[in-house]
């Protein structure tokens, strides 16, 4: 006999923004979905499966809301969920230091009157600043099980197991004004619908709010809630959400001070102590030092480094020049002075001493210190890293350790062993003499071959870029230091008709543009949403590209580096101006919660990497072969005794010769570009390598490629999130500009005769 | 000295805050002052008035107030412009409107609560019309402190804790943004920094915000 199958449940994962709904998740379902130290990092739902005994489960994962009331679209997105998907159980997941807002939302959710249980997440932060809540209380107040977990490190998985299984119908346990009360139980007689909820919908309305309560409730139920909400504003002159959203607020607000008690905690904020300025001053002045160190050094500018190790260094060679026994004195000399010359050093013990005072005096002895006194390693962190006076400098440091990793590590170090050894000595020549030669062998391995080109592109040069990036990346996103950038930039953002909040989808867009564009949703106003596409369009390059970039420009000189960096900064600066002028709306107020300073773990970022690459692995290598196939195919098909491809370098040599000073061969790269920006990149990696490019001209085209048209994925999102004729506007401006900017900034170098070396 | 004074009823109060209105702008009359009171002036009442010595009758015309009906007249004045402040400002009424509203409030008011509320607005020296708000005990004395009590969240010193008072604002939306978060009338917080935003810390959460929000979140410091 066939076991009768009992129909999936569905189990909805509800709660605040970086509580870790993600984690729990993952844990629930097995799945991996991408998990961050940052609010915002789930925009879209993802459903997995559970299966506890004989019963399935579908669990669905939605994005972080505050209130089931939607301030933004994607706030929106989980209020849907709720209304439409017919749950039978809602996992309210929550950050346990946070309560009262914790329970706004569980106040809200058992309106609804399906099964539910509160998780009470990260309670090991909440110990750790001697929280203690009343578990037992909180699960009879809305009959619900309460379970206690660290999601991160699977603590309370089981208990959420059992809790799942056993989950019951929730009490409501907010009472209502009179008045409120009856006008609420007028509409919803039966309680069919969450009506004090809807009521609050109704209240918070535009036009907007009024059709999407249609639509949830049904033509009938909003026209009740519709009458009961016009009756009272009769009698009262209030607003019955107002007064809903009243009551809801104080009975929290008791509910809050009756349910959490907190002990004193033990942190002392250093950085704020008086007796602490010194140490403050000393880890400013190192910061600035260490940047000018690096910055300099890359420009060959003096630098504090230079000038110290040169000074000792020229000091102790005239002490070591009166040493006696000249093998003595050649032993001594290079032990201590190492092999000294033009600001590069060679291990000897006088430029270790002159680095030791620049840096582990200034910067690292005033930090341990500041968080020795602090006795909290990373909430002293969370201080430094948001105030302008330390933040800045350390926001610099963290772009150049990045710079240093990825540009050096990941662009010059892996890149060469990859395409140069692996690719260029064992893996293509041997190809190329066992290939027959005609159409084939060309197919496979030669200009524009397969392997010779595409895979070489794809695996040697983006690949190990990408995945250098891609481990600073997730490192940074999962300590929680991204979210600060926004509070450093706020000002900067609302010049260009933006929020510091804006910045969030910025920073990810380092790591893809098309993730980000669709982050973009954590905007609030239209206005601001479509700023941030065009940016992020615009200029802001991703992973692989900034890889690219670094590593060609790296290749050059700082000073190249630079001015690609400071060209696409002023633009970007510039064209958010303008938007911010000539796009009509508002900007939303900037309000934004800073998640706390944690330790990432290596776990997740390895994992997340991993799954980052797999990504870049199955979405950009395809288009990688995809693009090396149209260039092969435009080289091979003959018109008119030229090649396409001839016959598109000479379509494009006016503006590629004319405006950009660039060789004919550089079309290729732009048609690359098209279909990916870091493609594009890429070839001109080469092309600069193969000495193709004068430095000039490599300053020049990675100006125009970055400022290009992003790759075709992207352009699909921002198509599927602005509409077809936003997405064209958009790219429609883009190319004519970036080609403009790219001959001037040609024509100013060219002119002031810039020098780069 | 409170004891001392008659117990007034609301009819004789409103005529007293007529009488003193008037006195403000014009000459007070019997008949400017039946156009101006919010009550009947019957001459019953006028009458009980006067042999309680709160007001004199000149020339069989003019009304006028006697010291006693004097200090009457001035703490009904400001219970209802100060209902009037509070109705528009923390409420966030129009200036129309406030002026029944205030009408209803300024009987319910006890002296503890009125100096409350003075002290609550920041000790307002002048009602939404414009009109001079008589000064209490407790302006006096908060003229030699300088500090009002309530004030909106920039003007924190960094480090300071305060408990909102009153989120003023016309936007909802912000509105809901705010006590979302935790940031509502009532709710304890601290002020961490100022600089290149602010940042409140409620409950366990830190929150940035710009200038024109925090200067929007009205506290109570301790």
């Amino acid at each position: 006999m066939p076991e009768i199958q009992s129909r999936a449940k569905k189990i909805v994962l509800v709660g605040n923004p970086n509580v870790g709904k993600s984690v729990i998740f993952r844990l629930l379902t097995g799945n991996y979905v991408l998990v961050s130290n940052f609010p915002g990092t789930t925009v879209e739902i993802s459903r997995g499966k559970l299966q506890l005994g004989s019963q399935s489960y579908e669990v669905i994962d939605t994005p972080g809301v505050y209130s089931l009331v939607p301030q933004s679209e994607d706030e929106k997105v989980t209020c849907d969920i709720l209304f439409r998907e017919r749950a039978d159980l809602v996992v309210q997941v929550a950050d346990a230091k946070n309560l009262r807002r914790t329970l706004l939302i569980t106040s809200q959710l058992v309106e609804f009157g399906i099964p539910a249980i509160l998780v009470l997440n990260m309670m090991d932060e909440a110990e750790e600043r001697g929280i203690e809540i009343d578990t037992r209380g909180l699960s009879e107040m809305f009959g619900v099980s309460v379970v206690e977990t660290v999601a991160i490190y699977s603590q309370g998985r089981k208990r959420l197991l059992q809790a799942i299984q056993s989950a019951k119908a929730p009490i409501n346990p907010l009472v209502l004004s009179a008045a409120a009360g009856d006008a609420l139980h007028r509409a919803n007689g039966t309680g069919t619908w969450p009506a004090g909820l809807a009521a609050e919908w109704l209240a918070s309305g535009d036009e907007g709010m009024i059709a999407e309560i249609e639509k949830f409730l049904g033509p009938e139920s909003a026209r009740k809630l519709r009458d009961a909400h016009d009756t009272y504003r009769r009698e009262t002159r209030q607003a019955l959400g107002r007064e809903v959203a009243d009551n809801r607020n104080a009975f929290l607000d008791n509910v809050a001070l009756r349910l959490k008690k907190k002990r004193e905690s033990h942190f002392v904020d250093a950085a704020g102590d008086k007796s602490s300025r010194f140490w403050l001053a000393g880890l400013i002045a190192g910061l600035v030092l260490f940047c000018w160190n690096e910055v300099g050094g890359a420009l060959h500018w003096p630098t504090p480094f230079t000038v110290l190790a040169g000074v000792l260094n020229n000091s102790c060679a005239a002490l070591i020049a009166l040493l006696p026994w000249p093998a003595f004195r050649d032993l001594i000399h290079s032990v201590f002075l190492g092999n000294f010359s033009a600001g590069h050093y060679d291990y000897g013990l006088i430029p270790e001493v002159a680095h030791f005072m620049l840096f582990i005096v200034p910067v690292v002895l005033p930090v341990a210190m500041l968080l020795i006194k602090s006795r909290n390693f990373t909430r002293e962190l969370g201080i430094l890293t948001r105030r302008a006076s330390t933040g800045i400098p350390i926001l610099i440091v963290v772009l150049l350790l990045v710079y240093e990793f990825v540009g050096f590590t990941g662009a010059q170090t892996l890149v060469g062993l990859l395409e140069k050894v692996l690719f260029g000595q064992y893996l293509i020549p041997p190809l190329r003499r066992v290939m027959p030669a005609g159409l084939v062998g060309e197919f496979i391995a030669g200009k524009y071959g397969m392997i010779s080109m595409g895979l070489t592109y794809a695996i040697a040069i983006v690949l190990p870029v990408v995945a250098t990036f891609f481990i600073a990346f997730s490192l940074l996103e999962d300590s929680g230091y991204l979210p600060r950038l926004s509070i450093l930039a706020d000002r900067v953002m609302r010049a260009m008709g933006l929020n510091g909040k804006a910045v969030l989808p910025m920073v990810l867009g380092l790591g893809c543009c098309t993730m980000a564009t669709m982050t973009t949703r954590i905007l609030h106003s239209r206005k601001e949403r479509l700023i941030a596409t065009l940016l992020l369009a615009l200029g802001v390059p991703c992973s692989a590209q900034l890889g690219v970039i670094l590593g060609i420009s790296a290749g050059l000189t700082g000073k190249a580096t630079l001015i690609v960096i400071g060209v696409v900064l002023s633009q970007l600066v510039l064209v958010g101006y303008l938007s911010s002028k000539l796009i009509r709306g508002r900007v939303s107020e900037f309000i934004f919660e800073i998640p706390p300073i944690r330790v990432p773990q290596m776990k997740n970022v390895l994992l997340k990497t991993g799954h980052r690459i797999l990504w870049y692995l199955k979405e950009a290598v395809p288009l990688f072969l995809y693009g090396t196939l149209a260039l092969f195919i435009l080289d091979k098909v003959q018109v008119a005794g030229r090649s396409l491809l001839e016959w598109i370098q000479k379509g494009l040599q006016p503006v590629l010769e004319g405006v950009l000073h660039l060789p004919a061969e550089a079309a290729g790269v732009f048609v690359l570009g098209f279909l990916r920006r870091d493609y594009g990149a890429a070839g001109l990696f080469q092309m600069s390598r193969a000495g193709t490019l004068t430095a000039l001209q490599a300053v020049v085209a990675l100006i125009v490629i970055t400022l290009f048209v992003p790759c075709l994925a992207s352009f699909l999102v921002i198509v599927k999130e602005q509409g077809m004729k936003k997405a064209m506007a958009i790219t429609g401006f883009i190319i004519p500009f970036a080609i403009t900017v790219g001959g001037i900034v040609s024509w100013v170098l060219r002119t002031l005769d810039v020098k780069f070396h | 000295m409170d004891a001392v004074q008659p117990k007034l009823s609301e009819a004789a109060a409103e005529v007293l805050e007529a009488i003193w209105t008037l006195e403000e702008s014009q000459e007070c009359t019997r008949e400017n002052l039946n156009r101006h009171s919010a009550a009947e002036v019957s001459d019953d009442l006028l009458a009980s008035l006067l042999t309680d010595r709160l007001i004199e009758v000149e020339n069989s015309r003019h009304v006028k107030l006697l010291p006693e009906g004097r200090s009457l007249a001035e703490k009904i004045i400001r219970r209802h412009r100060l209902a009037e402040r509070l109705i528009c400002d923390v409420l966030g009424s129009r200036v129309e409107e406030s002026e029944a509203a205030a009408c209803e409030f300024e009987h319910l008011l006890a002296e503890g609560i009125t100096s409350s509320i003075c002290t609550l607005l920041g000790h307002p020296r002048y009602c939404p019309h414009n009109k001079p708000i008589p000064e209490g005990e407790c302006c006096r004395k908060a003229s030699d402190e300088v500090k009002p009590i309530v004030t909106s969240c920039d003007q924190l010193n960094v480090g300071q804790t305060a408990r909102v008072a009153y989120l003023c604002t016309r936007e909802h939306a912000l509105l809901m943004k705010l006590s979302n978060l935790g940031i509502a009338p009532g709710a304890t917080l601290k002020l961490l920094q100022r600089w290149p935003s602010y940042v409140i810390q409620c409950d366990e959460t830190e929150i940035a915000v710009e200038e024109q929000v925090a200067r929007n979140i009205h506290v109570w410091t301790f």
